[in-house]
């Protein structure tokens, strides 16, 4: 078969198992109704898409053997549920053997077989035999319905045949369910008789009615009914619905059905005369394969796809925000009738609530969650083939290679880590001679750790090279026009430099200089991942690049500000602090304003002035002071809200490109809040003033 | 039966496959109905609705659902005609000002106001308009391809046709109103 197929089988066995799975069980539901002529038409839909699913992966993967019994299969299968093939033991049994022969066919796969299986083209041929009608098309029965001709030429073949199975079938009732609904809501509306209506029969026919007023949709609903009219009724009327009898009469049930059992028959009805159950069937299956030893042993794992894991977690938020209103509620409660048993019970029962649903979120974020040592296990090869050819060594030391992380954070924390490694290697760890002349060891050292601290995860990665001078660092910041000549900056403030666009360029071969990619870009890399980068060095001793992530991005704690009439989201792992302002903090700097706040100097926005918002006039009252990696701003705002876990919605792909707006989130009130992107937001403070 | 049957026929298709759209419950029919229903001879059915004394109309089967008016959270940044965002059932919808978006002077919230929901891929866009009238049947033939003389931009304009009392009726194009983009920085 395929060169690659040890790749594809790995992806290939567990979907395949899962719905051979599924394909038995529903034949185990179809077997009991076989030849009893009310074989659940959802059962054969349900084996029909299974059979089509198989047909479309096995084909994918290039596995054409089960291709083509998953085809042939699937052709069988749609005889049945036109009605051209009737559903009868021996036609059961002969699925039954095709997905024993599907399970003989993987089982061969994942033993490495792959050679074509001389058994398979026999069976194919039996099960092309058995698709072919064994009768002619039913004769239109549907006359003496009284629905309207426009209506019956609306119907699908599908729909006709499962009308006239229902009809000819003493078991069910059809039935038409009338029903008008208002034009604003006649989605949900209908969606909710639907449901009710299920557990009752089938529903046939979705039909528009005619003739309805300009604001009401009227609706006819085909259902063959299992129940009888009367608790039918039962279930429609509540949704003001009609229940009209169709078809009763000896015109009804012209055509005789297999297997009926007269007692069941309507008593209007003239009880179908019983019918030869089909003709004789093998007793036993023969089948052409035993299922090839048990596939459950194949897989031990249930692969999950991200989006439905994020479908979890956004519900996990939604009740996270049910939470908060439970709680406000009974706050409220307790505020107006005090320490009641009752205002107690709840409190007692939110707080077991409360917990229970921290645990869920805890469990659910697990599955998202992999062990950094995914991604630092790379690392060692990375650093193998970069000294290749080098006169350097160095080993790389790894610690907390078990802290995990979210999926999608890790994913993308490959190239930024070897980005680093890359720079400690080139630029750090010296020559060995040079490592000797100062009394270090020959062989340098890069070490990784990686260890939990509340909801962030910190990496360092150090090494034991030559560090950063900082004169060179401020010369060439000068030179670059980054600085002032005469700017006092503290260490980390210096060090910062480093992560400026055009510090770290191509053309400036000195020992910082990267590859064609500047540590500004590493920065961006980091802060899109809602991380921040620091540096710190020692001249001579090495130099430590300090990552701190969040665990997570699907849910974020959040500090819900006002400004200018709006709230906001502020991502809390990018709040450094909050003050109420006071008059000394105040000062302006070149005309614009700038936050006096220990020693430090911060500019200070008004997040309505970001957003070319009108702000009041009056000055504003509190200060959020940001940071993300080695950049401070101060965000102007007139209230502080509240802290509190938020879901961060897209915004769609329409809007998803808007500047300094990360998302948007609903805070369980019909409210929704822009959740902003802290780092556009300081990029676009610092670009606009240089 | 004539036409009007034949007619009323393709008629109840269109429908159905709005339906069909609406309730996933039918997509247990792998392949089913919708599949038999020929498409091209498909009589478009509109939702009808008004802006100021104007009347628009778009093909039902763009429509995913109409809402009542609900606050909207303005959005800095984003084109003028781009109203705000609403919450529903766990997502974010974008909510556009449909006259904005079709040049006209912008809606202000009334009683009637209603927010129209379109499908716009796999997402969703919301058009906030002055009130939802109804639906119209159209054959293809009864739509006029042109838009000339009328002041909304020819972009968005599938064509004109006139309901029963002999009301102008603009037909939009769905599609080309959900589309536009805002540009990364």
């Amino acid at each position: 078969m395929r060169a690659e197929s040890g790749r594809g089988i790995d992806e290939f066995l567990p979907e395949a198992e899962e719905i051979l799975e599924q394909l038995t069980d529903d034949l185990g539901q179809l077997e009991a109704s076989a030849g009893t002529g009310d074989a659940d038409a959802e059962v054969i839909n349900s084996i029909f898409r299974g059979a089509h699913s198989l047909k479309g992966i096995s084909g994918m993967f290039g596995y054409a053997q089960v291709t083509e019994v998953s085809h042939k299969t699937e052709s069988l299968l749609d005889s049945l549920r036109m009605g051209r093939v009737r559903c009868e033991p021996s036609v059961v049994d002969l699925l039954f053997e095709s997905v024993d022969t599907l399970k003989g066919l993987c089982a061969r796969l994942a033993a490495g077989e792959d050679g074509p299986d001389p058994r398979v083209a026999p069976f194919v041929e039996r099960l092309l035999a058995a698709a072919q009608p064994g009768r002619p098309a039913a004769p239109p029965t549907l006359a003496d319905l009284g629905l309207p001709e426009e209506t019956l030429r609306v119907l699908t073949d599908y729909e006709v045949h499962r009308l006239e199975d229902t009809l000819a079938n003493a078991k069910r009732q059809l039935t038409n369910v009338r029903v008008s609904f208002s034009l604003e809501s006649f989605d949900t509306d209908l969606e909710a008789l639907n449901h009710a209506l299920k557990p009752c029969g089938e529903i046939i026919s979705t039909l528009p009615g005619t003739g309805s007023s300009d604001d009401r949709l009227d609706f006819d609903l085909l259902v063959g009914a299992k129940v009888s009219v009367d608790e039918l009724r039962k279930v429609a009327e509540p949704f003001g619905a009609t229940v009209l009898v169709l078809g009763r009469g000896p015109a009804a049930a012209p055509r005789p059905s297999a297997g009926e059992t007269p007692a069941a028959a309507p008593p209007s009805g003239p009880g179908a005369p019983p019918a030869p159950p089909g003709p004789p069937t093998s007793p036993t299956r023969s089948p052409a394969f035993e299922a090839g030893g048990d596939l459950r042993s194949l897989t031990k794992t249930v692969r999950v796809d991200l989006p439905k894991l994020d479908a979890l977690m956004n519900l996990v938020g939604e009740l996270v925000l049910t939470k908060g209103r439970f709680r406000i509620l009974g706050e409220r409660l307790r505020e107006q009738g005090g320490f009641t048993g009752e205002a107690l019970e709840l409190a007692k029962a939110q707080k077991e609530f409360e917990r229970k649903l921290s645990e869920l979120q805890q469990a659910v974020m697990d599955v998202r969650m992999v062990p950094l040592g995914q991604v630092f296990s790379k690392l060692h090869r990375v650093m193998k083939k970069i000294l290749q050819g080098s006169t350097k060594d160095a080993d790389l030391e790894i610690h907390g290679a078990e802290t995990e992380l979210d999926k999608l954070i890790v994913e993308d924390l490959s190239d930024p880590l070897i980005h680093v490694i890359r720079n400690a290697l080139d630029h750090g760890i010296e020559e060995p001679e040079v490592r000797l002349g100062q009394g270090k060891p020959a062989r340098g050292t890069v070490t990784i750790s990686a260890r939990q601290r509340g909801n962030h995860v910190v990496i360092e990665v150090s090494d034991d090279g030559a560090g950063l001078s900082k004169e060179k660092i401020r010369a060439k910041a000068v030179e670059k026009g980054l600085v002032a000549p005469d700017a006092v900056l503290d260490d980390r403030e210096l060090f910062d430099l480093i992560f400026l666009p055009g510090f770290s360029t191509k053309e400036a071969v000195t020992e910082l200089s990267g590859r064609g990619v500047g540590m500004d870009v590493l920065r961006k890399n980091i802060g899109n991942l809602s991380g921040m980068i620091e540096l710190s060095s020692v001249e001579q001793q090495g130099t430590s690049v300090t990552i701190v992530l969040p665990i997570t991005l699907a849910i974020i704690q959040a500090l819900l500000v006002e400004a200018g009439g709006h709230t906001y989201a502020v991502p809390l792992n990018s709040v450094m602090e909050t003050l109420a302002l006071e008059a000394g903090h105040l000062q302006s700097l070149e005309g614009k304003p700038v936050l006096h706040l220990r020693e430090q100097t911060l500019p200070l926005v008004r997040i309505t002035h970001l957003f070319d918002r009108r702000s009041p006039s009056e000055t504003p009252e509190f200060a959020v002071v940001i940071g993300v990696a080695e950049r401070r701003v101060a965000f102007a705002v007139d209230k502080l809200v509240s802290q509190r876990d938020v879901v961060i919605k897209g915004l769609g792909r329409r809007l998803r490109n808007l500047p300094g707006i990360a998302g948007a989130t609903d805070l369980g009130d019909q409210r929704t809040v822009l959740v902003l992107d802290v780092v556009a937001l300081i990029n676009q403070v610092f670009e606009g003033n240089p | 039966m004539g036409d009007g049957a034949a007619t009323s026929t393709v008629d109840l298709a269109s429908w159905r496959d709005r339906l069909l759209d609406t309730l996933q419950d039918d997509a247990g029919n792998p392949g089913g109905p919708r599949a038999a229903i020929p498409a091209a001879a498909a009589r478009v059915e509109l939702l009808a609705f008004g802006l100021g004394t104007e009347t628009y109309g778009i093909d039902i089967g763009e429509v995913a659902e109409i809402l009542l008016p609900r606050p909207v959270t303005p959005l800095p940044r984003a084109p003028a005609f781009v109203q705000g965002l609403v919450s529903l059932r766990g997502t974010v919808l974008p909510v556009l000002d449909l006259a904005r978006r079709l040049g006209l002077p912008g809606a202000e919230p009334t009683r009637t106001s209603r927010i129209v929901v379109l499908k716009d891929g796999d997402e969703h866009m919301g058009f906030w308009v002055d009130r939802v009238t109804g639906v119209i049947r159209f054959s293809p033939g009864e739509i006029e391809p042109t838009g000339l003389g009328l002041p909304v931009d020819a972009r968005y304009l599938k064509g004109i046709g006139y309901d029963r009392k002999g009301g102008l009726v603009a037909v939009l194009r769905p599609e080309a109103l959900c589309d536009f983009s805002v540009d990364a920085p």
